[in-house]
């Protein structure tokens, strides 16, 4: 039994505690790198003590001794000896352990003598108990012993952990306040800070976590782990009060940060709580349309998206030909969107980067969650497979889409078939105090057939391995190595002599190491490296049956080794500036077997120009891009409330994707840099004003951006995408420019709470050939496909109560590029298009409302599942925004029309729960 | 939750509505070169200018009348064209030597002395046909389907479909009797106005090549779905499918072409491009020229597909006879009758048989021919 002490409770006890006989048990047993709690879990098994002492005061403290037939009181003293604790055990064996000063546990022999008076209880020091009430905490640690360092300051590390399922948090914040000195975990959630010696009032801050506060006494350097409870009532927007130090204080700009609490607030289409979805709510992060879960950050393409899921890369994020992300929402623990001063440790798309981190399992008991939509299912369950050691944290989703397609009596809709899946399987364990391994595994499958008796499948394939080892309380280190898989399949077996079968893939195997180094509290230093291999078969097009007379067409499998190291170095030149520099150096090669095709010298490439094939054996290099890519980020706190951010950043890419699509298609297929396509490379500088109110609750941003990229991939009118054995001679190298303008107004806490955004971006491409051919719109600057200059975000969450509340989503943007037919003709008294340069009309402008009422199960704490309903409708006005704008000629005449995807109004239910 | 889901499919497939957008700018008219020449047969080169953009009408774009047009060989002789007055040239058949391989060009000078010219294109020959035959697919349409092969020559083929087609259909009523005006009498009616015979053309762009495959074969390619309840089936129904072969650069032209005005649009559909032909103009490098000249014979073959072999429809037939009512005119007022149609007597129920009134109704639903149809059948109709 053990249970937190409080001192009125106690002194009760005391006074009430009856005379026993003192039995004196001894102990025996070996303890070996046990936390406290699980050493008196062995002591209570043996013996008739029953602790009582507070859980988090003593989270730090690990138990190693060896003990035969020893008294308790001995081996006490030597487990605490190094802290500020004591104990204290009284006549019924009941052990209390305490801060500085024992708890008596008999009153001083002349307690109840009549010529007593309260200053007189000369053996109990209750001085030190009024300093504690002073400081509002109770808690005071000592942290190393004393005069064993001469230094001035020493440094505190350790991790950051949920109190209820022991998983370490990521992105907390640790501080005090005089002289203000802060620290955050990182991605492990560990966290390292360097304070002068002498007694600190810590304040601990996480998103959806109860802020703590610990006084500490530090001597010399040592370990202390924290465990923050949840916040037990969701509504409480405790997320944004988390960020709202960050926004001003960090040092990171242009980053975007969800978490689950926050997602489920969103009015939802069809029901789902969506990753992506909630990301297209923030500036700066647009969709060429709905039903995509494509997205383009700061005018940058589709592909220029670095979506990683525990680390591993995702190629197709998508269910459903967009209708949802990949990932279960349930089992997400937070989402961060880099849009701007990306730090060194990412690289290998120029956009952006969306790291997606899921829970670790719940280490202490078995829980479960799930939702039930109109279209999806997802169930999720978690716990400790050995308690306070290994968990494990599966999920799975999948529709029912199927089944409902079928009950729909139109033979065209129920002909038509899509599923999908997705399943997760992670596994987190501790193995002592300083290593701990996470083993993350992720599938995703979807397959459709769309009226027709083509069928479209694809699946996302990853599995990773993580282990985290701490050196010393300055340096922290990972190593990972994950395997990240996609492939897609198209067939049509509905005529036999035409049957066959396409299947593409990619496959990437990844290894690398980071290194977090805390020099001190103001200069931190992250390093690492590690290497890419690539595998892709990028078309391999089958006959299927006998009877078929397809002929088989392989396209050459490509194979690429992209390695990288970098470094990043964090110094705070004074508590207003904040200085990071970080180099990251990439170089790729791609190799053989291969055949390369060159062509006629300076002339433009096509079939006719074809003069030479090039043979590149096994392993043979064909191509060589590299270069350094730096990260520049500054801060200057002017006021404690403002602040001014600029960051510089160069970004390569090696892997592009092939689309002449708007949106990404399931045919799309990636293609790695080779001797004719050129690695991209992204620049991108940002200047960013950031202000708080506290008082109110508002937090304002300003970034003003501005990005180059190069060799961007563009395609000649009419370029045949799949099965093309020289793509290079339908591709064209493009030049790209975006800049923009982000304005956020942020309301974050209050019954009345939510953002406001504006942003002004444009994104241009410039393509200048040698020969008309090979240029687009006579060689002046273009609209790319998802240029949209104007948008505006509104997001406002209403709380009534606890449980009901309400929130509405408004958005608008400017309708995107499109070419259009300028002018028509007829040939064979059919009447046909031309059309204008390339994307010089818009199609209207969108416009979307939605809203949502969420009711929260009732708050007790213990009740059998926590529930969580959400009612929304999507596009309420049911405004027909356009997906595309298109013209065709139908039996000979000229038709113009629009095509919507989301045409009315959506309503759904979703119904969450988690026990 | 069935219904939203109901909504979200359907949304996928239907939420198409036409639209027009506000602003799209006039552009200066390119000529436009439309036709290849046959050397077996008599062959017909159009010219023509682009319009700006008349959606849903159908005004006649306006023609080069007068030009000279010409097909040249490599050593510059010439085959001259004769123009008429709709803007058309014609080619007399067996005008050029297709005996040797060789390569010709076709050369415009029109009359504002702007001279244009095409590539050199080789003489194709067409195979045969193997079969047309008609299939069903899943959504209840008719498919029309070509089959054919080239044993002569291990090159890939490409081919391109055009059919003309001719239906039966009738008018909703059957005319027995006609008012004479001339005379006031009503007459028994000798002609049938209630069958008529509808001529049409495809419209789709059907190509088609064998790069993908190992023999040189295209196995029942669809070159046209319709409606199981098209009026074209509603009794008897034919088609005319002729087949060119097509270059590679022809075959990619039509592609583009078909990619442009027939593909867009759809969710995963392409972006539309402009369409470079084998023409360019000799006064000014820039000016776009529409078209694409080659060089094919043609081989032709007919299928009948009578209502008696396909399914039933589950659905009636689209007739555009809705609205179609009769009325009734008392005989002595028969001549009030003016523009309507008389269909039958109606006989006193006396006994006597005595004409009293007549069944009357509009041109459009008595007279087949007032949807564009003839009346007389045509030769190959069996």
């Amino acid at each position: 039994m053990k249970h937190p002490v409080f001192a009125s409770t106690l002194l009760i006890f005391v006074c009430l505690a009856a005379q026993a006989q003192e039995i004196n048990q001894r102990i025996t047993g070996e303890f070996t790198n046990l936390r406290f709690n699980e050493f008196v879990d062995a002591i209570e098994r043996q013996s008739d003590y029953r602790f009582f002492f507070d859980v988090s005061r003593l989270d730090s403290v690990i138990v190693n001794l060896q003990a035969t037939r020893k008294p308790l009181n001995e081996i006490l003293h030597q487990v605490l000896k190094d802290t500020d604790l004591t104990f204290s055990i009284d006549k019924n064996n009941y052990v209390y352990i305490n801060t500085r000063s024992p708890i008596i546990t008999e009153l001083p022999t002349h307690f109840f003598s009549k010529d007593l008076n309260a200053g007189e209880t000369a053996d109990v020091d209750n001085s030190r108990f009024a300093e504690a009430e002073k400081i509002k905490t109770e808690k005071i640690m000592v942290i190393g012993t004393r005069g064993t360092n001469t230094r001035a300051t020493a440094t505190l590390a350790g991790f950051i952990r949920n109190s209820k399922s022991g998983e370490s948090l990521i992105g907390a914040t640790i501080m005090i306040e005089k002289p203000v000195i802060g620290s955050i975990t990182d991605g492990n959630g560990y966290y390292s800070i360097t304070l002068p010696k002498g007694s600190h009032q810590l304040k601990i801050n996480n998103l959806g976590m109860k802020s703590i506060e610990r006084s500490v006494i530090i001597h010399s350097d040592g370990r202390l782990n924290i465990d923050m409870d949840e916040d037990i009532l969701p509504l409480k927007e405790v997320i944004v009060e988390a960020k709202r130090d960050e926004s001003v204080m960090g040092l990171q700009m242009g980053l975007e940060k969800f978490d689950f609490k926050a997602m489920k607030q969103l009015p939802i289409a069809l029901g789902e709580v969506d990753v992506i979805k909630s990301m297209l709510t923030l500036p700066g992060v647009q969709t060429v349309g709905e039903g995509t879960v494509g997205f383009n950050v700061r005018g940058g393409a589709t592909d220029q998206n670095l979506i990683l899921f525990n680390d591993a890369t995702i190629f197709n994020s998508s269910h459903l030909f967009g209708f949802f992300s990949a990932f279960n929402p349930d089992i997400i623990k937070n989402v961060e969107l880099y849009k701007s001063g990306v730090p060194a440790e990412y690289g290998g798309r120029i956009s952006s980067v969306l790291d997606i981190q899921t829970r670790e399992g719940n280490k202490k008991k078995w829980s479960g969650s799930g939702g039930i939509s109109p279209i999806t299912g997802r169930f999720s369950f978690e716990g400790p497979i050995v308690k306070d050691k290994f968990s494990l944290l599966a999920s799975g989703r999948s529709t029912y889409s199927d089944w409902l397609l079928r009950k729909i009596p139109t033979s065209s809709i129920n002909k038509s078939e899509a599923s999908f899946y997705d399943l997760s399987l992670n596994f987190d364990y501790i193995i002592d105090s300083k290593n701990s391994l996470a083993i993350t595994s992720y599938t995703s499958s979807d397959e459709f057939k769309l009226q027709s008796d083509t069928v479209y499948a694809y699946q996302n394939k990853v599995l990773g391995l993580k282990w985290k080892h701490l050196f010393n309380n300055r340096l922290f280190g990972t190593l990972t190595t994950n395997y990240s898989g996609y492939n897609y399949t198209i067939n049509s077996l509905a005529n036999p002599v035409n049957a066959f079968n396409l299947d593409y893939s990619i496959r990437q195997i990844q290894a690398k190491t980071d290194f977090s180094y805390f020099i001190t509290s103001k200069h931190s230093l992250s390093f690492g490296a590690g290497a890419i291999r690539y595998d892709l078969e990028p078309g391999n097009f089958q006959p299927v049956g006998a009877e078929s007379i397809i002929t088989p067409d392989k396209l050459q499998s490509e194979q690429a080794l992209e390695s990288f190291a970098y470094v990043g170095n964090q110094f705070e030149i004074n508590p207003k500036l904040l200085l990071y520099g970080g180099v990251r150096y990439s170089l790729f090669t791609n190799f053989g077997p291969h055949d390369v095709y060159t062509y006629v010298e300076g002339g433009f490439r096509d079939i006719t120009t074809l003069i030479d094939t090039l043979n590149f054996a096994r392993g043979k290099k064909i191509a060589s891009y590299g270069g350094p890519e730096f990260r520049i980020s500054a801060r200057y706190n002017y006021t404690t409330n403002q602040s001014l951010k600029l960051s510089y950043n160069r970004h390569r890419q090696y892997l592009q994707m092939l689309s002449n699509t708007t949106a990404i298609a399931p045919t799309d297929v990636w293609k790695l840099s080779d001797p004719y396509v050129k690695p991209l490379i992204g620049d991108q500088v940002s200047l960013g004003y950031y202000m708080n109110n506290p008082k109110r609750f508002l937090e304002v941003s300003i970034e003003v951006y501005y990005k180059w990229m190069q060799n961007f991939l563009d395609y000649k009118g009419g370029a045949e995408l799949i099965q093309n054995h020289h793509i290079e001679t339908d591709i064209l190298n493009a030049k790209g420019k975006a800049y923009g303008l982000e304005f956020m107004l942020k309301r974050t806490s209050g019954k009345l709470n939510g953002w406001l955004s504006y942003t002004y971006s444009r994104s241009l491409l410039l393509t200048r050939g040698e020969n008309p051919s090979e240029t687009i719109n006579r060689g002046s600057l273009y609209p790319s496909n998802y240029d949209k200059p104007h948008a505006v975000n509104l997001i406002g969450n209403y709380k009534f109560n606890r449980r009901f509340s309400t929130s509405i989503n408004l958005v608008y943007s400017t309708g995107r590029p499109i070419t259009l037919p300028i002018s028509m003709y007829s040939v064979e008294g059919v009447s046909r298009l031309i059309y204008s340069e390339r994307n010089q009309y818009r199609i209207p402008d969108y416009f979307r409302t939605d809203l949502a009422l969420n009711i929260e199960g009732n708050h007790k704490i213990k009740k059998l599942a926590h529930s969580f309903w959400s009612i929304s409708v999507y596009n309420l006005t049911a405004r027909r925004n356009a997906y595309s704008v298109f013209y065709t000629s139908e039996n000979g005449e000229i038709k113009g029309y629009k095509l919507s995807i989301f045409g009315t109004a959506i309503p759904s239910l979703s119904y969450n729960f988690k026990f | 939750m069935k219904r939203s889901l109901l909504i979200f499919i359907v949304c996928l497939s239907a939420c198409i509505d036409p639209y027009t957008h506000p602003e799209i700018a006039k552009s200066d008219p390119f000529l436009v070169v439309d036709g290849f020449i046959n050397p077996m047969e008599i062959s017909k080169i159009t010219l023509s200018y682009t319009q700006s953009l008349n959606l849903g009408g159908s005004t006649a774009p306006s023609f080069e009348i007068g030009a000279e047009v010409w097909v040249e060989d490599e050593q510059e002789n010439k085959f001259s064209m004769t123009g008429d007055n709709q803007g058309n040239y014609y080619l007399a058949p067996n005008s050029i030597d297709t005996s040797a391989p060789a390569a010709y060009r076709l050369k415009i000078k029109l009359t504002n002395q702007k001279e244009y010219e095409s590539e050199f294109v080789p003489v194709l020959t067409s195979p045969d046909i193997d079969s047309v035959t008609w299939g069903l697919s899943n959504n209840q349409e008719v498919e029309l389907k070509v089959s054919t092969h080239n044993d002569l020559t291990e090159e890939p083929g490409y081919f391109r479909w055009t059919f003309d087609e001719t239906w039966e259909y009738f008018s909703r009523y059957y005319s027995a009797m006609s008012y004479n005006s001339a005379t006031g009498e009503v007459e028994f009616r000798q002609d049938n106005i209630n069958k008529c015979w509808q001529q049409g053309y495809s419209t789709n762009i059907s190509i088609e090549s064998t790069t993908r495959f190992e023999e040189n074969k295209v196995s029942e390619f669809v070159i046209d779905r319709f409606k199981l309840n098209s009026e074209k089936f509603y009794s008897k129904y034919s088609a005319l499918v002729k087949q060119q072969s097509l270059t590679e650069g022809a075959y990619s032209y039509w592609k583009q072409i078909k990619k442009t005005n027939q593909d867009l649009g759809t969710i995963f559909g392409p972006l539309p491009s402009e369409v470079i032909g084998n023409f360019q103009s000799l006064s000014d490098p820039e000016e776009r020229v529409i078209g694409y000249f080659s060089i094919s014979s043609i081989k032709t073959k007919r299928i009948f597909i009578t209502t008696q072999e396909l399914p039933r429809p589950s659905q009636a037939y689209e007739t555009p006879y809705g609205s179609c009512e009769l009325f009734e005119i008392p005989a002595q007022r028969v001549n009030e009758v003016s523009q309507y149609l008389l269909v039958d007597p109606i006989y006193s129920d006396d006994g006597l048989g005595t004409i009293i009134a007549y069944t009357f109704s509009s041109q459009f639903c008595v007279d087949c021919r007032f949807r564009g149809g003839s009346t007389v059948q045509p030769e190959y109709w069996r």
